[in-house]
């Protein structure tokens, strides 16, 4: 994992076509997906995703946050209920 | 409708729109929405067939914006409901809220690669807020409820629902229950709030930026309140006309790639930008990192992914400018004295910067006649525009009342958009008058509505600019491509006289300046639909422009 490399915890509503619009942001915005794991939670009407991303284009240099904006965009969607945002450890954002 | 009563999902989906308040809806019927169609042959709610479903989506998108209500459109499965897809995009684009309900194959056929069959909620997923595909019966009532509460909350949007067949021709005993929609209330950040107000008071040169996102909240009265007390010189985004009345002393119009000088070069020495329902768009900008460059901003917007995405924010406002905006004008002391060079400045920018209409001989200047339109026009009048050169021509000329009477694709920049978004309009506003301003490449693009125009006898008049040429194409071409004109020369479309002729609507051509006065006059004064086909040199240019990568007080002026 490189110093791009972020983990977006999810909690999503379990519908149809949830993963499928949340990759489709994803993939959208610039970022490449490096892991991605989906379990049912316990009630069946939830997924747990954890969502590993990285950002291929941004420079080392890059000031800009890119993953703060993926985080806006995929917390938009009208199914996803919780996002986590963490990057290497150090930046956390809750929803 | 009454509680216990035998209903199949087709007739429970004209119920359901029925108490959402829906009244007209947009469409084109096939196989897979038949049993839909069948409930709408009995329905209190009005159906108006377009030619095109492309066309139906975007009448729905001009009911939308004219009438700030929830616009409806329908199809049939497979090539029906992608014909659908240009106008969920243009929708999402510019944040108007539609419902678009498609029909499916029945789901035991789904996956099958049965006729007609096509992944339409796949196909939506980048170009709707969200889609629900119903698989059971159970979940219509809720689904529907739930698309007209996506589309209109928030940042609004297109919703899709795809229907399969069996779905449609379920028979269920119900009572008709609507889910509540539920209510949301705004938190106001009174900390950034009167951060805000403290920046916009310390502020020498402010500039207020102001979008769409300013009409779509409904609040244009409330700038206005605020203009009343303390004027910040402001300048529009494209779909921002309307929301700030032309005659303001401080208002500079619409700023970007073909802008105002005075707009441009105002932005470009603020001190202060206030963005109010404006999302930095490449069009607007210019070349970014150049943009406002010595300027501040405070970002105001119901979208927080709209906040630093493509420009930082030193303060930023999340939530709807209906609330958010009266809130801060309390807030704001606005000492006019303080600001008084400045407004010097922009008075004398907007003096040197006034619209050239001189233009040698006797063929017709498009920014020339526009203005003269805009004169003869009806305080209420509403304008559709198809997307080109005629369209920029119009924006820079034309003076609106309201953002609600301008209505353009302007993110997604659609051709075709101008006659089918008209009807939507006129159908909506019914006792105002509807003009669409369209060019030769764009008219062609949904012509087919013209069948729509006469078939509802709807007064809509067309304004059509034709330079024989796909004009802004062509006026790259000249001036970033060594003039290489490829594929832009359409010197031979059709007779349009006689095109419209052929849908028994009166039209007209003209080619002289001499004629333009009295034709409008005869085209606004015609009690039915009419066209006037105005033929203009074929190398006209829209100036000022701000070639693309390059700040905007680069602009390129006027050639001759």
């Amino acid at each position: 994992m490189n110093n791009h490399s972020h983990t977006l915890e999810i909690i999503a509503e379990n519908q149809a076509m949830v993963l499928e619009r949340l990759l489709q942001v994803t993939r959208y915005r610039g970022f490449l997906v490096t892991e991605f794991n989906v379990l049912p939670c316990a009630d069946n009407r939830q997924l747990d995703i954890k969502l590993t991303v990285q950002e291929p284009n941004k420079k080392e240099t890059s000031k800009d946050n890119g993953v703060q904006r993926l985080y806006n965009q995929l917390n938009k969607l009208f199914d996803i209920n919780h996002i986590n945002l963490k990057q290497a450890s150090t930046l956390q954002c809750q929803a | 409708m009454n509680g216990q009563q035998k209903q199949t999902g087709a007739t429970k989906t004209l119920a359901i729109l029925e108490e959402l308040g829906v009244s007209d809806i947009f469409g084109y019927p096939g196989g897979a929405i038949m049993p839909i169609y069948d409930a709408i042959y009995s329905s209190e709610i009005k159906h108006y067939l377009c030619r095109h479903e492309q066309g139906a989506a975007f009448a729905a998108i001009g009911y939308a914006r004219a009438s700030r209500k929830t616009g409806v459109c329908i199809a049939t499965s497979g090539p029906g409901a992608t014909n659908l897809i240009t106008g969920l995009a243009d929708a999402m684009a510019d944040s108007i809220p539609i419902v678009a309900i498609t029909g499916q194959v029945a789901t035991n056929a789904m996956g099958s690669d049965g006729f007609q069959e096509v992944d339409i909620a796949g196909l939506s997923l980048a170009c709707t807020k969200h889609c629900f595909q119903v698989k059971d019966i159970s979940q219509l009532s809720n689904y529907i409820t739930k698309a007209f509460e996506i589309a209109h909350s928030g940042r609004p949007g297109p919703v899709l629902i795809d229907i399969p067949k069996d779905i449609q021709n379920t028979s269920i005993e119900t009572n008709l229950e609507l889910v509540k929609p539920s209510s949301c209330e705004e938190e106001i950040d009174m900390e950034n709030i009167q951060a805000a107000a403290d920046l916009i008071d310390s502020s020498d040169r402010p500039i207020m930026y102001v979008g769409g996102g300013l009409g779509m909240a409904g609040a244009v009265a409330d700038l206005k309140h605020l203009n009343s007390r303390f004027q910040v010189p402001s300048v529009v985004t494209l779909k921002g006309l309307g929301c700030i009345h032309p005659t303001e002393p401080h208002y500079l119009g619409m700023l970007g790639m073909h802008g105002t000088k005075a707009a441009n070069l105002a932005v470009q020495e603020a001190d202060l930008l206030l963005v109010l329902g404006a999302r930095f768009d490449d069009r607007v900008t210019g070349k970014l990192a150049e943009f406002a460059p010595n300027a501040k901003i405070i970002h105001m917007d119901i979208d927080p992914a709209e906040i630093n995405k493509r420009k930082q924010a030193d303060i930023s406002i999340i939530g709807n400018l209906k609330f958010t905006l009266p809130v801060l004008a309390r807030k704001v002391i606005g000492d006019t004295e303080k600001i008084k060079d400045w407004h010097q400045r922009c008075r004398q920018l907007i003096q040197d910067s006034q619209p050239e209409f001189d233009h040698d001989g006797k063929n017709i200047f498009a920014p020339e006649l526009l203005f003269q339109l805009s004169d003869l026009l009806n305080e209420d009048a509403i304008v559709t525009t198809d997307v080109g050169q005629h369209q920029m021509w119009a924006a820079q000329t034309m003076h609106f009342n309201h953002p609600s009477q301008f209505i353009t694709s302007s993110g997604l920049g659609t051709m075709g958009f101008g006659i089918p978004s008209a009807i939507g309009a006129q159908i909506s506003r019914p006792n105002n008058q509807v003009i669409c301003i369209s060019g030769d490449g764009s008219f062609m693009m949904n012509v087919q509505e013209l069948a729509t125009i006469k078939r509802y006898k709807l007064p809509i008049k067309i304004l059509l600019i034709d330079n024989s040429r796909l004009g802004m194409v062509r006026q790259w071409q000249e001036l970033f491509f060594n003039s290489r004109y490829s594929e832009t020369d359409l010197s031979d479309n059709p007779d349009f006289v006689t095109l419209a002729s052929a849908f028994d609507i009166k039209a007209k051509i003209i080619t002289k300046k001499n004629e333009i006065s009295s034709s409008i006059e005869e085209m606004l004064n015609h009690p039915e639909a009419y066209m006037l086909h105005v033929k203009i040199e074929e190398m006209e240019n829209v100036w000022p422009l701000v070639p693309p990568e390059t700040a905007n007080h680069l602009m390129i002026e006027r050639r001759r």
